[in-house]
């Protein structure tokens, strides 16, 4: 049986005050996180995906991970969740951190490890970097790589 | 900053006052637009929805956080994550983050302990997300669904039939909504502030990066019309600047304007596999969704109907 609707049942004063005061403050925080643009607020942070504005003639970079593994291959580590658990875009976030210390690359191999006991594991890594330029919004000339960093895996 | 409220006395004032009164009024106006009731039907509708998608999503979209887990020196945790003592990623912690978010999912998507239920997924909910925004790069597709498991179980008891009207499921749903159109327009103001003008964003070549870095077969021939991708992004741009307005339209034209950014997102998944799914089910609190309880509860009822009689022999065991 629905019950019949009737007179609206209201807010009592302080469950009301609470709800307007914490919504008012998250949307402070929130538009405030607009003009910082700071991610570090999250999840209130900078709605930042894709605003930042790319040159018409500038360049498009893309970073990889190349491996060498335990029986001799050379293979691109698969960056997403299930492949080694960091996604690209998560090594591109702290590519600083990374060449400045490529010892962290050890995670990646650990996690594919740890991920897939059962395939080869992988000896050394590198950092790939490739560029292609962009000419009036279009894309002009072949891609070039670079290799940026390379760590020996610790067994 | 709260709204005063509607029962006390408007003050005698005099000519000089007439300015607070007005403000008053306004802060008032403000505070009921927030708690426009809404029957609890609708929001035992949304918590299963809602609750049935953070299932899927902690299983399918967000599904990092256990792999994570072997790579502990690349977390670089946001704010929150360091402040709140959430713990270190691990293997471990990831399974039974992932226990509780499902088995609480379950539990507050039926309708029982909403409170308890609910304030235990949108804790272990936040920690999950935590870690999987915590290594670098951070998405905005989750903000109005993680507003969604903070404000749900505010609303306490509401059954899938009970039509009666409530400030409280009004508060949740609102804030549900503004959550959703914010994750729009809040992109729009972002994407001015940092270039600093508001065409240079949507004159550059994001989409071109975006399609050259990850774009599907079904979208790379546009990086040979560039003012094609150009005239797109000042369509998007447009679109996030007046998404707002989908709290001035109803009926038709509410529907109409869902679904354009509905479709918008199946485009970028098709071209880019960026789906948005989070923000998406949050459209949801537009509808009048306690209207789908009539049909399924005749649906139901036919079932049990068709079920065969026992029979005689049966019948009085």
């Amino acid at each position: 049986m629905p019950s019949e609707p009737s007179e609206p049942i209201r807010l009592r004063r302080l469950p009301r005050a609470w709800r307007l005061t914490a919504t008012a403050a998250v949307l402070g925080v929130l538009a405030t996180a607009q003009f910082v643009d700071t991610n570090d607020w999250f999840p209130f942070g900078s709605l930042s995906q894709y605003a930042t504005a790319r040159d018409l003639n500038g360049t498009v970079k893309s970073i990889s991970i190349e491996a060498v593994n335990a029986s001799g291959e050379t293979l691109r580590v698969p960056l997403n969740q299930t492949g080694v658990g960091v996604g690209r875009a998560e090594i591109e976030g702290q590519l600083g951190r990374i060449l400045a210390d490529p010892a962290l690359l050890q995670s990646i191999a650990d996690a594919h490890a740890g991920l897939h006991p059962d395939e080869p594991a992988y000896t050394e890594l590198t950092v790939v970097r490739s560029t292609r330029a962009l000419v009036d919004g279009r894309p002009s000339g072949e891609p070039t790589h670079e290799a940026l960093a390379t760590w020996t895996v610790q067994p | 900053m709260t709204a005063s409220p509607p029962e006390q006395p408007a003050p005698t004032v005099g000519a000089d006052d007439t300015r607070p009164a007005t403000w008053r009024r306004a802060l008032g106006a403000v505070g009921r637009w927030w708690t426009s009731p809404v029957p609890l039907a609708r929001v035992a509708v949304l918590r299963l929805v809602i609750y049935l998608f953070v299932i899927f999503d902690v299983l399918t979209l967000t599904n990092d956080v256990i792999p994570h887990g072997y790579a502990p020196d690349l977390y670089q945790p946001t704010l929150i994550g360091r402040i709140l003592p959430f713990p270190t990623p691990s293997p471990g912690v990831g399974w039974l983050l992932l226990v509780t978010i499902i088995a609480g999912s379950l539990v507050a998507a039926s309708g029982l302990l909403p409170r308890i239920a609910g304030g235990v997924v949108a804790v272990a909910y936040l920690a999950w997300m935590v870690n999987s925004q915590g290594f670098a790069y951070v998405s905005h597709d989750h903000l109005a669904l993680i507003v969604a498991t903070l404000v749900l179980p505010t609303v306490g008891r509401a059954r899938f039939t009970d039509l009666r009207a409530s400030e409280a499921g009004g508060w949740a749903l609102r804030a549900i909504q503004v959550a959703t159109v914010a994750t729009y327009v809040g992109s729009a103001v972002n994407k001015v502030a940092r270039t600093g003008s508001p065409w240079a964003w949507a004159n550059g070549a994001v989409f071109t990066w975006a399609i050259m870095r990850r774009g599907s077969d079904v979208i790379t021939w546009t990086l040979e019309y560039p003012w094609l991708l150009r005239l797109s992004q000042w369509g998007l741009l447009v679109a996030e600047v007046l998404s707002p307005a989908v709290f001035w339209l109803r009926g038709k034209w509410l529907a109409l304007a869902i679904g354009f950014f509905l479709v918008f997102h199946l485009a970028t998944y098709v071209s880019l596999g960026i789906h948005f799914l989070p923000t998406v089910v949050c459209w949801a609190a537009f509808a009048p969704l306690e209207r789908l309880v009539p049909p399924v509860q005749r649906a139901w009822r036919r079932i049990t109907r068709r079920q065969p009689d026992p029979g005689p022999a049966t019948a009085g065991a």
